[in-house]
């Protein structure tokens, strides 16, 4: 008797053997449907040198991972904390230079993902980075071609690989297939880019419930490396169609970070358990309760 | 009539788009989501509408929510845009109208995301270019920012996130065919534009209490104004009750601006 074999494993086996300088790409926009549980376990198993591919809208997770001396270089579309303000670490580390930026844009990132998951040599994009200063900052990035066919200008942009993806859904079968509620951003870009994926999920659900409806599965489960039950594994973000984010927890966030006391956030909110038990029983089940939707 | 900055912004905002409109903004646009929604209540029943991050195409999400980003947005949306849409939309002129704010603005309407002072040394270091390269393919591009001063309006920025041209510059051939760029510029004191012949900002007009002078003294470079200068028409009763009774029923637009 042979049996299908389960993704399903611990937040610290998921994550273990990530070696330093490996390039990390998380999901999400915002504050919505951040894998917020993968990337607190990434900054406790202290892996250092990051180099960060971020969606075009990134924040929170990247300024935490900056907070945590955890990044070496940082692809920048938008790294901001949106209607809180800049992002006090990325800020800091970019006018310090203690982090390498790759200046990019929305076009240019999403674009080199779709490159590297589609096993594109390289995508020619119209020339309208001529335009803007990226290609002065950044002339590695935004080679100028001759398009074959018309003889005019056009930009090519390489492949971007990560080496791990993190991804969160409201609801993941054992074997990796995944729901978000809130419909698909990219991840299926982001999956097909990486050469490894692990997934986190509020609700682990059996096939059953994906193959009762699989057209509303956002991302297939072989795409999917590991998979882990990461209950609020967006919090304080929002987890669509399950939780709203915890306005109030941001600002708390941004306190320690605006003052530079990143580490004493994460000595206490992260460091202080194994998982986010630390992070999640410092809010009250009311509070908790008031984030839940419906 | 009484009404915040924000909400003469928005419905002056909201004068701007026309019946055949697409439009989008980026996250963190109440303003211009209140006018866009304004404009299909009132003028522009056939406008669609699409917010960044959410992907939320003719969203009715009964109040105004901090960002467009947050999924609740989809609440009564017709669509759910993935990212790839939205960057095909922008590469391909499918967006006539977009709304756009930085954290410097120059005189031919360039756009700043990226920082302040020399790239080599920024004096601050802003969150990056995002979608504002599409400036140049938004067919129309209307600018607002919630601010008016001389850090804000610089003669040219310390970085060009999204392009203005003047007319005619080098750099104006990139720029697809259906693409005019930036048109107007709103902001709390008055509304701009860029009908000259260079293409220059102008002052269109100065919002009511505001005056010509208050607005160049608080413009970080000489404004192409006309011998008169009109005074931007104020927000209508029934404008305000939409936005406060069907739009913005949490309030947003009336704590949103000093």
């Amino acid at each position: 008797m042979t049996h299908r074999k389960s993704k399903v494993c611990s937040l610290a086996q998921a994550l273990a053997g990530i070696a330093d300088g490996a390039k990390i790409i998380a999901a999400g926009a915002h504050y919505n449907n951040i894998p917020m549980a993968l990337v607190r376990e990434l900054i406790r198993q202290r892996v250092k040198g990051i180099e960060i591919i971020p969606t075009p809208s990134a924040g929170l997770w990247v300024d935490m991972l900056i907070g945590a001396g955890a990044v070496s270089k940082v692809h920048v579309s938008y790294i901001g904390m949106e209607f809180l303000g800049l992002a006090p670490n990325f800020r800091r580390a970019a006018e310090s230079k203690a982090i390498v930026i790759e200046e990019k844009d929305e076009p240019t990132i999403f674009h080199g993902l779709r490159a590297a998951g589609s096993g594109l040599p390289f995508v020619a994009l119209p020339p309208l980075q001529k335009m803007t200063d990226l290609p002065k900052v950044n002339p590695q990035t935004y080679r100028e071609i001759i398009d074959p066919f018309t003889g005019e200008l056009a930009i090519a942009i390489a492949p971007l690989a990560p080496d791990i993806a993190f991804i969160h859904f409201a609801k993941c079968d054992p074997y990796g297939n995944g729901v978000s509620i809130g419909g698909r951003h990219m991840e299926d870009i982001i999956a097909k880019a990486s050469k490894r994926v692990i997934v986190s999920a509020e609700e682990i659900v059996s096939t059953e419930e994906i193959t009762a409806a699989p057209t509303r599965t956002t991302l297939p489960g072989v795409m999917v490396d590991a998979v882990v039950h990461a209950p609020w594994g967006c919090y304080p973000g929002t987890c669509p169609g399950v939780y709203g984010y915890d306005r109030a927890h941001l600002e708390h966030y941004y306190e320690f970070a605006r003052k530079g006391q990143t580490q004493a956030y994460l000595d206490r909110y992260v460091f202080g358990s194994d998982g986010d038990a630390a992070l999640i029983n410092s809010v009250s089940k009311e509070h908790l309760a008031g984030l839940r939707l419906g | 009539m009484d009404y915040t900055a924000a909400e003469l912004m928005a419905v002056a905002m909201s004068r701007e788009l026309r019946d055949d409109d697409f439009g989008a903004v980026g996250a963190a646009s109440q303003i211009p989501v209140c006018a866009m929604r304004l404009a299909q209540k009132t003028h522009a029943p056939n406008l669609w509408y699409l917010y960044g991050g959410s992907g939320a195409v003719n969203s009715k999400a009964l109040a105004v929510v901090e960002s467009t980003a947050d999924y609740r947005n989809l609440i009564g949306a017709e669509y759910r845009a993935p990212l790839q849409d939205i960057i095909d939309f922008e590469f391909t002129g499918k967006f006539t109208v977009g709304f756009l704010g930085g954290m410097q603005i120059d005189q031919y309407g360039s756009v700043n995301m990226v920082c302040i002072g020399d790239y080599a040394k920024p004096v601050v270091r802003g969150p990056g270019t995002v979608g504002t390269v599409f400036t140049s393919s938004f067919r129309r591009v209307v600018l607002y920012v919630q601010h008016h001063n001389p850090k804000l309006f610089v003669p040219k920025v310390d970085f060009v996130s999204g392009p203005g041209v003047a007319r005619g510059a080098p750099a104006d051939r990139f720029r697809p065919s259906w693409s005019e760029g930036p048109v107007v510029v709103v902001t709390p004191l008055a509304i701009m534009d860029f009908n000259t012949p260079d293409r220059r900002m102008r002052l269109r007009s100065v919002h009511p209490g505001r005056s010509v002078e208050e607005v160049q003294a608080q413009t970080g470079f000489a404004l192409a104004i006309d011998a008169q200068v009109p005074t931007t028409k104020e927000p209508t009763a029934e404008e305000i009750r939409i936005i406060r009774e069907e739009i913005d029923t949490s309030g947003v637009l009336r704590q949103l601006i000093d």
